[in-house]
């Protein structure tokens, strides 16, 4: 056992010897977590910002002038009159998201109890924008046409007054979920990669047959291997935690970071493991890229970090229960935003603890016979 | 279930929305009191906390119009309405904008990265010393490396939008022809852009990141698939603009979802087309011709 220790210890070493030989790949893991974590949550907004509106104003009274003056940054551009003509070209090259078309006599009519009617059309191919954007504008309507015919908000005689509280991230600031969201992401396709290139990079340079001929044994490579590249995840997690999240998105990180540390860990046991298997099942650098694209890709996509786990059809929601990734998302939302403790969360502990061990299991046995196939 | 139980499934994520309806309501009610029902919503994932917050008071504020209209009350005409058009995609169904998005993005980043590692392997592999000690120009050794992928990239073209419009049941509305020249053009602006990528990366390792690195950024974020180009600014807009998925995107989701015929897409596609000549350029450009 002590042997065991020693042996591997000294060859995780190795690992990160060469690592940090590998400027380029070093360069690509801390961007991915600083830098790249950092403008994906700014960049990707699911709110409502600077959208692209034009209006075409057939009345021009006072309150289609009111009407044109109620969308303002941030959440539009300032409106862009334009005339009937340009609406479909404008709308064909997406330069609007949303036209809005004031019918002529519109605040006579509204004056007069008609109840004339305004069009938004709505570029329905931005899928995110067109719906959050379509009850925004609904919004702004009914306020500057009630607020202009004077009439009292009927709220106040609602018979049953409804009080609602969004839980654990009461603003709904999106910047918290993508960054978080980015940070798990990047822990399942940096560990697998880092580990599957390891591999393919000792045999590009021909430094396993070294391996081979010293006094370990395989399931010694394999613990080093997963043992360096998961510390290097585990280490870069912690900073983007520390100085991405919390100090540069100011997300709040509700429970316990060492709790989710210990369960990342458990999680980069099955993620490193996947890495060594796609390592010895791909030949070169380019077969392991397109095999990660066939496989870890659509993995981390379906785990629940981008879209909820429940709106996808149900058998697959089974499927994916099968995948350590999902439960790893599952217990990071539930640590870093719902502040869950142990108590919660075990259960999503065991599968991930349960699933890797079994996965590890295999890629070890995969690996002994990748190793037998170079003597 | 009680109150403390509704916050502890809150916590677990079983449930996202926890509904508390006070002792009373019913009594309240009909008195007249004004009730209170407590809404909680899971935030964790804020834009579906959005479409629920959405949901409920849409189902509070029917439940008050039908309790009116149940009570003998008539409601007062709304002073305007306002009546929308979801354009080109009138279900608004999420397919016939996403599958167009992911043609381009596909036609990028595999086509790229195959080109790129085309010619950074001969690097590695020192097979490269061919084109040191051949008479074969530069130009003539990058298009003949080019050529292969863009036929391949093509066959990918023509697999993806039988399977857009087969498998996802996605038609194409508008011309076809201008689709699958637009695509065409736009491969070849791609697998351009994978051999510039080349030219300047000494390792299949760092092909392979650099290219996922330059590709994946801009054509997921600035170029339209998931905002509208028309909501950046500044240095995100002028990356995009300058990034030759935007038009392709315009030339996919016009052809597919806005309907648009061969003269409508022409502009985009002309617009996708200028990227070929610049890449192959700086290509040729930064290629050394003798081993440094």
């Amino acid at each position: 056992m002590m042997r065991f220790l020693r042996n591997s210890l000294t060859l995780a070493r190795k690992e990160w010897i060469s690592l940090l030989r590998d400027v380029f790949m070093l360069g690509f893991v801390v961007y991915s977590f600083t830098f790249s974590v950092y403008s994906e949550a700014t960049g990707i907004s699911h709110d409502l910002r600077n959208a692209a509106i034009a209006i075409v104003d057939e009345d021009r009274s006072t309150l289609s002038q009111r009407l044109v003056s109620s969308f303002h940054q941030p959440e539009f551009q300032t409106p862009v009159m334009i005339g009937h003509a340009e609406v479909d070209p404008a709308m064909d090259s997406a330069r609007y998201t949303f036209v809005l078309d004031i019918p002529p006599d519109f605040q006579a009519d509204v004056l007069a109890g008609r109840s004339p009617t305004i069009q938004l059309l709505i570029d329905a191919t931005a899928m995110m924008q067109a719906g959050i954007g379509a009850g925004t504008i609904q919004g702004i309507v009914d306020d500057e046409v009630g607020r202009f015919v004077r009439r009292e908000a009927e709220g106040s005689t609602a018979p049953v007054s409804l009080q609602i509280r969004v839980a654990y991230n009461e603003a709904l600031d999106t910047k918290w979920f993508t960054g978080t969201m980015a940070v798990v992401s990047n822990v399942t396709m940096l560990a697998v990669l880092l580990a599957g290139a390891a591999l393919i990079r000792e045999r590009e340079h021909g430094t396993l047959e070294h391996l081979l001929v010293m006094p370990v044994r395989p399931a010694e490579i394999m613990a080093a291997k997963v043992l360096a590249n998961g510390a290097v995840i585990l280490g870069l997690t912690l900073v983007a935690l520390y100085v991405v999240l919390r100090g540069l998105l100011s997300v709040p990180l509700a429970g316990s970071v060492p709790l989710f540390l210990a369960g990342t860990a458990l999680y980069l046991f099955f993620a490193t493991a996947l890495g060594i298997f796609l390592g010895t099942v791909a030949r070169s650098m380019p077969q392991l890229g397109l095999l990660f694209i066939l496989i870890v890709l659509p993995m981390d996509m379906l785990s629940g970090g981008f879209t909820p786990l429940e709106s996808e059809p149900e058998w697959l929601q089974m499927a994916m229960q099968l995948s350590p990734s999902t439960h790893f998302v599952a217990f990071a939302q539930a640590i870093l935003f719902r502040g869950a403790g142990f108590d919660v969360v075990w259960p999503r502990f065991a599968a991930t603890a349960g699933i890797g061990a079994l996965f590890f299991a295999w890629s070890l046995a995969r690996f002994r016979r990748h190793l037998a196939s170079f003597r | 279930m009680d109150a403390r139980d509704l916050a502890l499934r809150l916590q677990r994520g079983e449930a996202s929305l926890t509904i508390e309806i006070p002792e009373g309501f019913g009594r309240d009610l009909r008195r007249g009191r004004v009730p209170e029902v407590a809404v909680r919503i899971d935030g964790a994932m804020p834009f579906r906390a959005e479409t629920i917050q959405g949901y409920v008071s849409g189902l509070h504020q029917r439940f008050i119009q039908d309790a009116a209209i149940a009570a003998g009350a008539t409601l007062p005409a709304p002073a305007a309405n306002l009546e929308m058009r979801y354009r080109y995609n009138q279900a608004f169904r999420s397919l016939d904008a996403m599958v167009p998005s992911t043609i381009g993005l596909l036609l990028v980043f595999i086509p790229a990265i195959l080109a790129a590692l085309g010619v950074v392997r001969e690097k590695e592999l020192g097979s490269i010393t061919n084109l040191y000690v051949t008479p074969v120009t530069r130009l003539e050794f990058l298009l003949g490396k080019q050529l292969p992928y863009i036929a391949l990239a093509a066959f990918n073209l023509l697999l993806m939008v039988a399977m857009a419009v087969i498998l996802f049941g996605v038609p194409v509305k508008g011309s076809l022809v201008g689709l699958l020249l637009g695509g065409l053009v736009y491969v070849v602006a791609t697998t351009a852009l994978g051999l510039l990528i080349s030219v300047f990366t000494a390792t299949q390792t760092a092909a392979v990141f650099g290219t996922a690195i330059v590709t994946m950024l801009p054509a997921t974020q600035f170029s339209g698939m998931l905002q509208p180009v028309a909501t950046l600014e500044g240095g995100a807009w002028l990356f995009g603009t300058l990034f030759p998925t935007t038009h392709f995107l315009k030339i996919s989701v016009g052809a597919f979802t806005k309907g648009l015929g061969l003269p409508e897409l022409l502009p985009f596609i002309l617009a996708t087309a200028a990227f070929v000549p610049v890449f192959l350029a700086l290509g040729v450009a930064f290629l050394p011709k003798q081993e440094r």
